[in-house]
């Protein structure tokens, strides 16, 4: 009994061992049991030419010679991959000699950046934003990049001023465009002092609250990004009832306006320029004059005039206090004489009131960042005798493909917008039309 | 007796000590067995995993359990849009069990769908590579390689390592692709020889389409209409032929049988769109237009609860150029979906198709302000229209302009590069042409 006890307990290994090689039998060469996600997710090698790669790393072991190999290896392929994107042409010239290596330096190190990942690179990173900083005041001529502070002092002077584009300069995730405006401000002589400004209102004038106001409400450059967009909203009116709007913007200064109520078209309001148009079912569109429109016209702002302020002027007025908030206000004149007054959070530098001439005010609220522009998707109207309506947005749409001809009034025919329109409506009880 | 007991008494010492070892052995045994066990049958949700496949040490058989898990799971992942966790799902699974092929195929099905087409077909690739004669996997591999332009890598796989099996069971079905990766590549001429050279292809019925298309791009037109004609009538099940067939009627003069074909593509899929757009198209190339309306008609009425419907009627608009629906379709796709783009380019094809240029390379470019970066796939369609529209005006500084952004975006497919040189090749259009030849893509590794 014994011996068949330690002879299970011997021969059990054995056993086993067979089975696992049995298991293994005729599988060739070995292979890793398991091969981590990210191994197995890498990309499938570098789709540009040896020498192009090589002649970027040497050009990134030049410049920062402490970058480990890896890195460098994938930094030179996101560069390539930027460079065959932005400037194709300059793709072909980048093995010879006349290759403006000087213009791309800043791109390249934004690369670099990019890869430096880790808290153990985090010096390396502040050493390459640095360099990178003195190759994009080099690119501005001798003359000017010996009038500027050293690059040291001035990725001091974009710490103090934002954590976040301070990061962002640290990561790579700041482009060339972005940078610049960047440092425009803190090398302007006031720009140091941006901070303390804010602490001290009184000193504000209408064009420090503007530009401040462009500052805070968008990211770097997203605003020249934003080429159209798309709103989506649920109105209540003063009456309690419910429409669906939907919004279309596109620059320079084209609107349509859908105004929907069970599921289909009550009436589109358009206008490409000065010229403004109507529609409704069944009918031709109408052209309207501007006086006719009244303020509905100014729907043709492509975005609130303080982030553009060319065609505006501002005038500053008596800070006022909004749901127990102290504003900045602002006269806003059009250049067609009209005007309304802005309402500006002295904290954030939100909106957060208009005041208009019919003595309207519009309250926003739910601020929400959309491709790096905030934007108010609460509206709430209370007009001069006291009614009140709301604007809800429930969708705001950037850059989804708008056309021209979209904004232009089109005339009835067999299959015009309405009569297809008109066929689909029954399956849109599930549709984004239905309030 | 005396002699003997010390070296018992050794003896039995040792044996104690070896029971005591082995006990011990064996329980360390048993409880890395049940702490396997419970963590893949519990913590990771391997229903399939045995107990004596733990025991036993059998890797494989664990594996398979693990990867038949990870597939079950990437398909939920890609079911509720979770890309990232379905693509590290899948390409888990395949790993641990590179021999199932219906994993597999579900892998590249969900890659391909993701726009990573030259991962699919590495995958498919390896597949190849261990199993040759799987019908499912050789008929994946050739469908996606044709159809994404890369015949040339067909070619190569058919003269590589599946050389072997042209003359095999899967022969006929082999070389029905590599005709088709011919004609594709290196035009009807080089098929044509092919073709000569296997004169009993035609005989074998899922190679037809590609045969009839040898002949229609030979000039033989009459005979490639009929010989799909006789093969839609003995495989009624498949829609594209039908396609096929009623779009060379169509061009052939031949309305009232393209009609007829696409009456019956509609009779044979009752609850599809696309027929129904085939007979719209039919209807409009003949006298029958007042019909073609009451078709559109109909078809929005009918297909008004399907999203896709509503851009294939869109692309049929760009693609006849009909101006006023397409205008329509968009302004009532805009209502409907946040996304436009496809719906923009419709209606710069019809445009187009109108010979309105200079307000199709107006919208080309609003379209490209309004479009990300790195939407490679959008920025390719809006190159190869922005070269034809440059070169409808005239415009031989934006042909080669617009070409070299082409060939920036289609770097990494080369075969798509070569696919684009041709069209422009075919259209005339010369200055792209040599900007294209002129930039090699990278070779993809």
């Amino acid at each position: 009994m014994r011996f068949k006890f330690y002879a299970v307990i011997l021969l059990g290994p054995v056993v086993v061992g067979g089975a696992w090689a049995a298991d293994h039998g005729g599988t060739g060469t070995a292979k890793p049991l398991f091969v981590s996600p990210v191994e197995a997710s890498a990309p499938a090698g570098p789709a540009f030419s040896v020498a192009q790669l090589a002649q970027v790393q040497a050009w990134i072991s030049r410049k920062v010679p402490e970058c480990p190999a890896g890195v460098a290896a994938a930094a030179a392929d996101k560069f390539l991959g930027e460079l065959a994107v932005s400037h194709p042409q300059e793709l072909d010239r980048l093995t010879s000699s006349n290759f403006p290596a000087r213009d791309f330096e800043s791109a390249l190190l934004r690369a670099v950046s990019a890869q430096l990942t880790g808290e153990s690179r985090a010096q390396l990173r502040a050493d390459v934003a640095q360099r990178r900083v003195a190759a994009l005041l080099a690119t501005e001529g001798p003359e000017a990049a010996a009038g500027a502070p050293n690059a040291a002092a001035l990725v001091g002077k974009i710490r103090d001023l934002s954590d976040t584009q301070y990061r962002r300069l640290l990561e790579g995730r700041m482009d060339d465009d972005d940078l610049e405006i960047v440092l425009r401000k803190v090398r302007q002589p006031a720009g140091a002092a941006v901070r303390a400004e804010i602490a001290k209102p009184k000193e504000w004038t209408a064009a420090d609250i503007v530009a401040e106001f462009g500052r805070h409400n968008q990211e770097g450059s997203a605003l020249s990004r934003l080429q159209a967009y798309t709103i989506e909203a649920e109105l209540t009116t003063t009456t309690g009832q419910k429409q669906r709007l939907l919004l279309f913007k596109m620059r320079p200064d084209r609107f349509r306006l859908v105004v929907l109520q069970t599921g289909r078209t009550q009436f589109i309001l358009g206008a490409e320029g000065d010229r403004f148009w109507q529609q409704g079912p069944g009918a031709a569109p109408a052209l309207s004059s501007a006086t006719a429109m009244g303020a509905r016209r100014y729907m043709a702002e492509f975005i609130d005039p303080l982030f553009t302020g060319e065609g505006y002027s501002f005038t500053r007025l008596a800070d006022g206090l909004v749901v127990g908030k102290k504003t900045y206000r602002l006269a806003v004149l059009r250049s067609d004489g009209s005007k309304y007054v802005a309402n500006i959070d002295a904290e954030n530098f939100r909106e957060i009131a208009r005041e208009s001439e019919d003595k309207a005010v519009t309250r926003y609220a739910d601020f929400r960042v959309v491709a790096g522009v905030t934007m108010a998707f609460r509206e709430e109207i209370t007009d001069a005798a006291g009614r009140r309506g709301v604007l809800e947005l429930t969708r705001i749409t950037p850059n989804p493909g708008l056309i021209q001809a979209f904004f232009e009034p089109s005339q009835p025919h067999a299959l015009d917008y309405f009569e297809v329109e008109r066929l689909l409506t029954p399956a849109l009880t599930a549709g984004r039309e239905q309030p | 007796m005396k002699t003997r007991a010390p070296a018992s008494a050794l003896g039995g010492c040792f044996r104690k000590l070896l029971l005591i070892g082995g006990l011990a052995l064996l329980g360390l045994y048993a409880l890395g067995v049940a702490a396997g066990y419970i963590w893949l049958h519990h913590v990771r949700h391997n229903v399939r995993i045995t107990v004596a496949d733990v025991a036993l040490l059998r890797v494989a058989a664990v594996r398979r359990g693990i990867a038949a898990e990870q597939f079950v799971q990437a398909r939920k992942e890609w079911d509720a849009n979770n890309y990232q966790a379905a693509f590290l799902n899948y390409t888990s699974a395949v790993r641990n069990d590179p021999d199932d092929i219906a994993g597999r195929l579900d892998a590249v099905k969900f890659l391909t769908a993701a726009g990573a087409t030259n991962q699919a077909i590495g995958l498919l690739d390896d597949g190849l590579a261990r199993t040759r004669s799987d019908r499912r996997l050789l008929t994946q591999t050739f469908d996606l390689l044709t159809a994404s332009g890369r015949d040339a890598h067909a070619l190569e796989l058919l003269s590589g390592v599946l050389s072997g099996e042209l003359d095999g069971p899967n022969g006929p079905m082999l070389q029905s692709y590599q005709l088709l990766a011919t004609l594709n590549s290196a035009g009807a001429p080089a098929a044509r020889k092919l073709l000569d050279q296997r004169p009993e292809l035609p005989n074998h019925r899922p190679a037809v389409p590609v045969v009839a298309r040898v002949l229609w791009e030979s000039a033989e037109r009459l005979r490639a209409i009929g010989l799909l004609a006789k093969y839609v009538n003995a495989e009624p099940g498949a829609y594209a032929p039908y396609a096929q067939l009623a779009g060379w009627q169509k061009e052939g003069g031949l309305t009232a049988d393209a009609m007829h074909t696409a009456e019956r593509a509609c009779a044979q899929f009752p609850t599809e769109p696309a027929p129904r757009i085939l007979l719209i198209e039919a209807q409009a190339a003949s006298i029958a237009t007042q019909s073609a309306t009451l078709s559109i008609t109909a078809y929005l009425r009918d297909f008004s609860s399907r999203p896709e419907a509503l851009l294939l009627l869109a692309e049929a608009a760009g693609r006849n150029g009909w101006l006023d629906l397409a205008r329509s379709l968009y302004a009532v796709g805009a209502n409907r979906q946040p996304e436009l783009t496809l719906f923009a380019l419709c209606y710069g094809d019809a445009l187009a198709r109108n010979s309105r240029f200079a307000e199709f390379q107006q919208l080309l470019a609003q379209v490209e302000a309004q479009a990300p970066e790195k939407n490679t796939a959008l920025l390719i369609q809006l190159r190869q229209r922005q070269v034809i529209a440059a070169a409808a005006l005239n415009d031989p500084d934006n042909v080669r302009e617009f070409a070299r952004r082409l060939a920036a975006a289609l770097r990494s497919n080369p075969e798509a590069l070569e696919q684009a040189r041709r069209n422009f090749s075919k259209m005339g259009i010369t200055g792209a042409v040599t900007e294209l030849a002129g930039r090699p893509a990278a070779k993809r590794p």
